[in-house]
């Protein structure tokens, strides 16, 4: 190697970020976030066996204990994995800080720039998982839910055409098939409305903002990090932005009507800077009966890619002047 | 040290510059989104809104679930004001589900008001029927409170029009609900939500608001035009005949001049056309 | 070319609005050549390990500026050809002293056979074989300390900044790494060290310089600064001996054949106690 001149400048380089990131994702993993995914399980399973039948609107019930599942999911899975994001991501750059480990990559021949996108997509990796298995988890509790409900309520329909009609005996048999015909109708065009009702599209579409939405905490909760001199203070200000960013539509409302000085501003922050993670809630929507085409989908997921972007660079130009 | 400076303040600028259009842009998908989706409810709502999201982010929804199924306990048990408050709390935590302020608005106006009539803790009638309307008011009010906050959505103004119709007796309002509704509708119920603020607009026309005849009058007939004069005669069902015959009846009752009417008299000599 | 050069390099940390600033390394002119051992000396807080990582770019000098190999050293290319280990060094405890190194080699752009080749070879030359396969969690000061080595070397740099290499390592492991510091050395690699253990760096460095508040005292190649100017050593033969009380004055009367004059050594310590202690006498002129 000494005898090879070295070249003058070192180019970015992807590799070393996906080294940095397998390193960071194995760091992650060590954190007890995987405690999370069995606590889903369990709540998951609850959901689906908390409701006994029960006659409130009557042919709302399907749809009411499949909205009961599919809240119960994707609320977990949005609070659980904005846990995972801020807590596994705020401790990212204290850790290497704190092990020293941060001198000797960086006197490495690595971007600055590198590591910390390594260090992100080393959360990303987790999160993406962390989706994924719970998301396959609550898909498959909605899954055996609808089977459960359409095979009960189809059921259910015929019988109640049969028992109809063991109770009449005078009725010609074509009428009787008739009868029974539509009854079969009735019961076909129930499941399919309850398989309707299941939304799995629907429910992958949410899940996508969802995950996109959770990178983006990650990210901005790293772009603290890379200035924070605490990590109390990383994963409290992450908290209160995530929270901010649920409100944004609130705020900028309020940005409207409000009179002092204070509450202008600090609406006016919140309008022009935070970004609104209400927008990658797709769960109102799906339960609306109005789930979005997947081109609208990839609408919200490039908005999310835009702040993505923007919070990352913020996070470089933090994270470049940083003494170590 | 300087110039990073400057440079995180033109990364902000650019974002701010971005996030508006990129957002109304989002709204356009979604009108729940809109800076403008607000304005029609009270602040006081808006701001519990907004705090429920915060305290409850992402179980905000599941909480509404439990409490809907509370209000079913209350239901079972007849305890028609605790009933009442978990509707309020269920609308305000998912006030995007039209299921809740529906299904809700329902049973305060048909059910409640149903027992209230019936009440045999009361003996003096005049005091039952004033607790009567009292519910159905409270339904009313909280389905227009639900159209405030979905105010592009037409499943509520739908709603608005029945109760209007069959629990108010006020048929030129269900009329004028409807009309609200097919403005908004889209999708294959656009249809039905037609007819149905046409027979309404009759309906209020003849017994409440005879002024409103003409307006009858020119909605079924634009409506003839629009969208049944084109289908092939086979195809009309027995709702389009009795259209017809109606759009007769209101041509007779208006005396509209026969050379403006859908359904001329037969002219024996003009219409034949002579042999040549 | 030198291997380090530094102009004028000064470092003062802000603390804050209310105290005043800390001025950790000031005006350092610092020139390695390559293939020499340099030890850095000096108290705690004289700005040994600040000098490391000015060196390094992961803090940016207040003034002044540094190369390595002539590359100015906020650039990345700077430290293709540096390894470095840090103080008190402490890695992934959930990584084995292979995964490390593995780790560490592909930052560097190693891959596969060649990889895998290097980091045997390193174990090997630090001598942690038998704990290759084992998590770091558990390991010594001394186990880090080699790790630490090794993955400095995994790139085979020309240069190594070694920040306290021995610290809390016992004797025999310090042994072994001035041992290597030498087989280094013997390697052709440049090593810039620091440290304030002296009778060690007396036995392995070519030159030192010795750090105080921030500022050089003295410098120079350790057989020059042991050298004391101001007493004779003579070694004479054949000296009765009677005469040996009086031979500082009556040398030469006596008749004796003088063999050798020369500049008997003190040890590095005292060299080390007294520049500093000089230093302190005369306060350091304000920048
Ligand atoms: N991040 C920092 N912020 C403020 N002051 C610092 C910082 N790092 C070092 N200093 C101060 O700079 C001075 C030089 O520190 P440095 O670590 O370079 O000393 P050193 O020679 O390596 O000491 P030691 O032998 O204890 O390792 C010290 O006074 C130290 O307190
Ligand atoms: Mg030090």
């Amino acid at each position: 190697m000494n005898d090879t001149p070295q070249p003058d400048v070192v180019y970015f380089n992807l590799g070393r970020v996906w080294t940095i990131a397998l390193n960071t994702l194995v760091e992650v993993t060590r954190q007890k976030v995987f405690y999370f995914m069995i606590v889903f399980a369990l709540l998951m399973i609850a959901a689906a066996n908390f409701f006994s039948i029960f006659t409130f609107g009557e042919e709302a019930q399907h749809t009411l204990q499949l909205k009961f599942i599919k809240d119960t999911g994707l609320g977990a899975i949005g609070i659980f994995g904005a846990i995972i994001a801020i807590v596994a991501t705020a401790q990212l750059l204290p850790a290497e800080l704190e092990n020293h480990t941060i001198y000797t990559i960086l006197a490495k021949p690595v971007h600055r720039s590198e590591f910390l996108l390594g260090k992100f997509a080393g959360s990303a990796l987790l999160l993406v998982i962390s989706v994924m298995f719970m998301g396959a988890l609550f898909l498959s509790v909605v899954f055996l839910k609808e089977r459960h409900l359409a095979a009960t309520n189809h059921h259910q329909t015929i019988e109640l055409a049969e028992s109809a009609l063991a109770n009449q005996k005078d009725i010609p048999p074509a009428a009787k098939e008739q009868i029974l015909t539509q009854a079969r109708q009735k019961a076909d065009q129930l499941v399919a409305d309850i398989h309707k009702t299941a939304g799995y599209s629907g429910i992958v579409k949410a899940l996508v903002a969802t995950l996109v939405k959770l990178l983006l905490v990650a990210a901005i909760t790293l772009m603290l990090s890379t200035f924070a001199t605490s990590l109390v203070f990383t994963v409290v200000v992450s908290a209160m932005l995530y929270f901010a960013g649920h409100l944004e539509p609130v705020a900028q409302r309020f940005y409207a009507g409000s009179q002092t000085v204070a509450g202008k501003l600090m609406s006016a922050i919140i309008t022009w800077v935070v970004p609104n993670l209400a927008a990658f809630d797709l769960a109102d929507d799906l339960f609306a009966g109005t789930p979005l085409a997947w081109l609208k989908v990839l609408k919200i997921v490039s908005y999310g890619a835009f702040y993505l972007l923007v919070t990352l660079t913020l996070a470089h130009l933090f994270f470049r002047q940083r003494e170590i | 040290m300087r110039r990073t400076a400057l440079l995180i303040v033109l990364v902000l600028a650019l974002a701010a510059a971005v996030k508006a259009p990129f957002e109304a842009s989002l709204a356009a998908d979604r009108p729940a989104l809109a800076r403008s989706a607000g304005v029609n409810i009270k602040m006081r709502e808006q701001i519990g809104q907004g705090l429920s999201l915060a305290l409850l982010g992402g179980f905000r929804a599941l909480v509404a679930d439990l409490l809907w199924i509370a209000a079913h306990g209350a239901w079972e048990e007849r305890r028609w004001f605790t009933m009442r408050q978990d509707f309020e709390a269920v609308t305000m935590l998912q006030p995007q589900a039209m299921f809740f302020w529906d299904l809700a608005s329902w049973h305060l106006a048909w059910n409640a008001s149903h027992a209230a009539s019936t009440d045999p803790a009361e003996p003096r009638l005049a005091v039952r029927l004033r607790n009567q309307r009292l519910w159905i008011q409270a339904g009313r009010e909280l389905l227009e409170r639900g159209i405030a906050n979905n105010p592009d959505r037409f499943e509520l103004y739908e709603k608005l029009g029945w109760m209007l119709k069959q629990k108010i007796e006020d048929p030129c309002g269900a009329a004028d609900a409807a009309l609200a509704a097919v403005k908004r509708c889209q999708s294959w119920q656009r249809d039905y939500l037609q007819r149905l603020a046409g027979y309404w607009l009759e309906e209020c026309a003849r017994e409440k608001n005879p002024a409103r005849l003409r307006e009858a009058y020119d909605y079924w007939r634009d409506l003839w035009r629009r969208e049944y004069s084109q289908r092939p005669r086979e195809h009309w069902d027995t709702i389009d005949k009795n259209l017809s015959k109606r759009i007769q009846k209101l041509e007779a009752d208006l005396a509209v001049p026969e050379s403006e009417r859908l359904f001329p008299k037969p002219q024996p000599s003009a219409t034949i056309p002579a042999k040549s | 070319m030198l291997a380090i050069e530094t102009d004028g390099l000064t470092k003062r940390y802000r603390l804050g609005l209310r105290r005043a600033d800390v001025l950790a390394l000031s005006g350092l002119n610092l020139r390695v050549e390559q293939g020499e051992v340099y030890g850095l000396l000096g108290p705690n807080g004289s700005g040994k390990s600040t000098t490391l990582k000015l060196v390094l770019g992961l803090i940016r000098p207040s003034a002044g500026h540094a190369k390595i190999f002539g590359r100015p050293c906020a650039t990345v290319a700077s430290r293709l050809d540096v390894g470095f280990l840090p103080e008190n060094p402490y890695f992934y405890r959930y990584l084995s002293g292979v995964e490390t190194l593995q780790f560490y080699g592909r930052l560097c752009g190693m891959t596969g056979a060649t990889l895998r080749q290097r980091v045997e070879e390193l174990l090997r030359l630090v001598g942690l074989t038998d704990a290759a396969d084992r998590p770091l969690a558990g390991d010594s000061k001394g186990m880090l300390q080699r790790i630490g080595l090794a993955q400095a070397l995994i790139h085979d740099p020309r240069l190594l900044l070694l920040d306290e290499p021995t610290a809390g390592v016992d004797p025999i492991g310090s042994k072994e790494i001035r041992d290597l510091i030498v087989r280094l050395r013997g390697m052709g690699k440049t090593v810039l060290l620091c440290s304030h253990l002296l009778s060690q760096v007396q036995d392995v460095c070519d030159r030192v310089g010795i750090l105080n508040l921030g500022r050089m005292v003295l410098e120079g190649r350790v057989s020059d600064l042991l050298r004391d100017q101001k007493r004779l050593a003579i070694t004479v033969e054949n000296l009765p001996d009677a005469a040996r009380a009086q031979i500082k004055q009556w040398a030469d009367d006596w008749g004796a054949n003088l063999v050798s004059v020369e500049h008997p050594q003190t040890t590095l310590e005292d060299l080390f106690l007294d520049a500093v202690a000089r230093a302190r006498q005369q306060p350091p002129n304000p920048p």
